[in-house]
């Protein structure tokens, strides 16, 4: 089996990142903006925002958004696959999470997981290949809380080995020790050396299908501008919620059942911090999840909404964003508020489960082009009813815990604009091809030979950070590929 | 007036200090020519840039990221938590069953 793969941005080594340099805070909202409307690099194509609530967010390189993710590593739990049958709205999956716990045991050990196994929250796991990484003084003073409540409380999962974690605290802007594990680091160099032909400033520009309608190949553009096509006898999209939909919108291709880009889900997010009296040094360690709560996952119809959200508890790092959150005022008084709040502030975010809705799509712009001239993605977001009544009730929730740990201090920010990371279920995969754009093997059903593998065949976006299924799904359709060779 | 002179202007304003803080205006702050792109740019590097300089950082306690290796895991620190883990596991599976995968002794929460 010979692999060619296309990328439209480059490789990015681990000094690259600019977490260990003086001005980083000002990198990761500019030039390492993880909002590719911020960034601007030659490798990214601009998205049309202003019909979102919120705003996409994304990166364009070898081992794409796994560059700029915060590595909470998290599965989806057994209800998030039967939605329809459990809660009666939206659709179940055509596979359960029995299909998936394998390649779920198989990436968390090739995606270095550090973790503690038995979590009530889900079925029994195998050990994770690290155990978890230091809660510190805010997580435990948050899970001795939650002891108090009877709530749900679990140590992180976070994908990063330990061995070469140094601390910097700056995962979501790339790791500076290559702790983290972003696909550059743990697939791409082994694939490279086994063969696998990568190409990078390779724009695709439209999947090619032979006379009899199956997928034959992809057209792409150079840095040059120049066009190529490399045939194949398989295609995989890999391309995220918005630049799958965009691909296979300027193929036209895949869309019998008119949605391609519909159904867009992103996890409206929440955050909730509080501030405490004693010192936390809670710049001190990785930027994902000390603690994760699951108490209110699972529907519970008295709360006036169905569905619900993880939580992970996170130290507020440096002064900057402190400063810029407004928290402390500027001028007089200033000073004295950011003593009273830097190292002292943990905070709540919230991952909310927002139900497929065919009006959040992506769609291509009509005027909106990227730097080749090809049409941009345009995407069009509301937040559902159902979504604000649980981001209402969680945000409640977390103030709840962080007050019965001690904080003194509480400002919320509900929901967060700029949060779009996860943008799932534009491609969904199911039985049907009149209700569903990809199948169960990810095949596209018009297209034979297309297949999907990333966040929008999701048929359902749950309420947890996507990353270990979008390559627990990967690593499924990996193995039927083979199989089928 | 150049972006430097804005910066500096504006650092001045926001950023008076007290609380054992310096004043902007009292620091060789080093402003760049130009702003980067963005929403609140100017505040972005204006703050920034004071929270960068060693003396505000040594007033206030924050070091700024640095490398520190991890202690041998799992952290010693952390072996208070294990009789409140324990509640957790003993209060038992939370998870909603579907699909084959039923929790051993059903699902408490309603639905």
């Amino acid at each position: 089996m010979r692999v060619v793969c296309l990328e439209q941005g480059d490789w990015h080594d681990p000094a690259d990142f600019p977490g260990a340099r003086p001005g980083y805070e000002t990198a990761m909202r500019s030039t390492w903006s993880a909002d590719p409307n911020v960034r601007g690099a030659e490798a990214d194509y601009p998205i049309a925002v202003d019909r979102a609530e919120i705003t996409p967010l994304m990166f364009a390189g070898v081992g794409g958004s796994t560059i700029l993710y915060n590595a909470d590593w998290c599965r989806l739990r057994p209800s998030d696959f039967r939605v329809r049958t459990l809660d009666g709205v939206a659709d179940d999956w055509p596979i359960s999470y029995a299909d998936l716990a394998p390649h779920f045991d198989r990436t968390d050990v090739e995606f270095r997981a550090s973790g503690l196994a038995g979590d009530p929250s889900l079925p029994p796991t195998p050990a994770f290949p690290h155990p978890p990484l230091p809660v510190g003084r805010g997580g435990r003073l948050v899970a001795a809380a939650h002891d108090d409540l009877g709530w749900h409380w679990w140590p992180g999962t976070n994908a990063i080995a330990p061995a070469a974690c140094v601390q910097w605290g700056t995962c979501l802007e790339g790791c500076p020790a290559g702790a983290k594990a972003s696909a550059d680091l743990t697939h791409w160099r082994q694939a490279v050396a086994a063969g696998a032909d990568l190409r990078t400033g390779a724009r695709a520009t439209r999947v090619v299908v032979d006379a009899r309608g199956r997928a034959s190949g992809v057209e792409y553009l150079d840095r040059e501008g120049r066009s190529h096509v490399v045939e194949a006898t398989i295609v995989v999209l890999a391309a995220n919620g918005i630049g799958t939909p965009r691909l296979l919108l300027l193929s036209g291709l895949a869309n019998r059942s008119g949605l391609v880009g519909r159904r867009l889900m992103v996890h409206p997010f929440a955050t909730v911090a509080g501030t405490f009296d004693e010192p936390l040094a809670s710049w001190v360690g990785h930027a994902g999840p000390k603690i994760v709560s699951y108490e209110f996952y699972e529907t519970d119809a008295a709360r006036g909404f169905v569905r619900g959200a993880k939580w992970s508890l996170g130290g507020i790092a440096g002064p900057v964003g402190i400063a810029l959150e407004g928290w402390a005022g500027w001028g007089e008084g200033h000073a004295g508020r950011m003593r009273e709040l830097v190292g002292r502030t943990m905070s709540w975010g919230v991952f909310t489960e927002d139900l497929p809705e065919e009006d959040n799509r992506v769609v291509l712009d009509d005027v909106l082009t990227d730097s080749d001239g090809l049409p941009a993605p345009r995407v069009q977001y509301t937040i559902s009813e159902n979504t604000r009544r649980m981001l209402r009730f969680h945000a409640d929730r977390a103030a709840e815990s962080l007050r019965a740990a001690g904080a003194r201090e509480l400002h919320e920010e509900v929901p967060v604009r700029a949060s779009g990371w996860h943008l799932l279920g534009t491609a969904r995969m199911g039985d049907d091809p009149e209700t569903s754009v990809v199948d169960r093997d990810l095949q596209a059903h018009d297209v034979p030979g297309l297949y999907v593998a990333d966040g929008s065949v999701f048929v359902t976006s749950a309420g947890v950070n996507p990353t270990s299924t979008v390559v627990a799904l990967a690593s499924r359709l990996a193995d039927h590929l083979v199989a089928a060779a | 007036m150049t972006d430097r002179e804005l910066l500096a202007r504006e650092a001045a304003r926001l950023l008076p200090g007290g609380a054992g803080l310096p004043a902007a205006s009292e620091l060789d702050l080093v402003w760049p020519e130009s702003l980067p792109p963005g929403d609140d740019a100017l505040l972005l590097v204006v703050a920034d840039t004071y929270y960068a300089h060693p003396a505000v950082r040594a007033a206030l306690g924050y070091p700024g990221p640095r490398s520190i290796p991890l202690p041998p895991l799992p952290d010693a620190r952390d072996a208070e938590l294990e009789p409140l883990l324990e509640r957790v596991r003993a209060r038992g599976p939370i998870y909603r069953g579907a699909g084959g995968c039923e929790p051993p002794q059903g699902y408490a929460g309603s639905s």
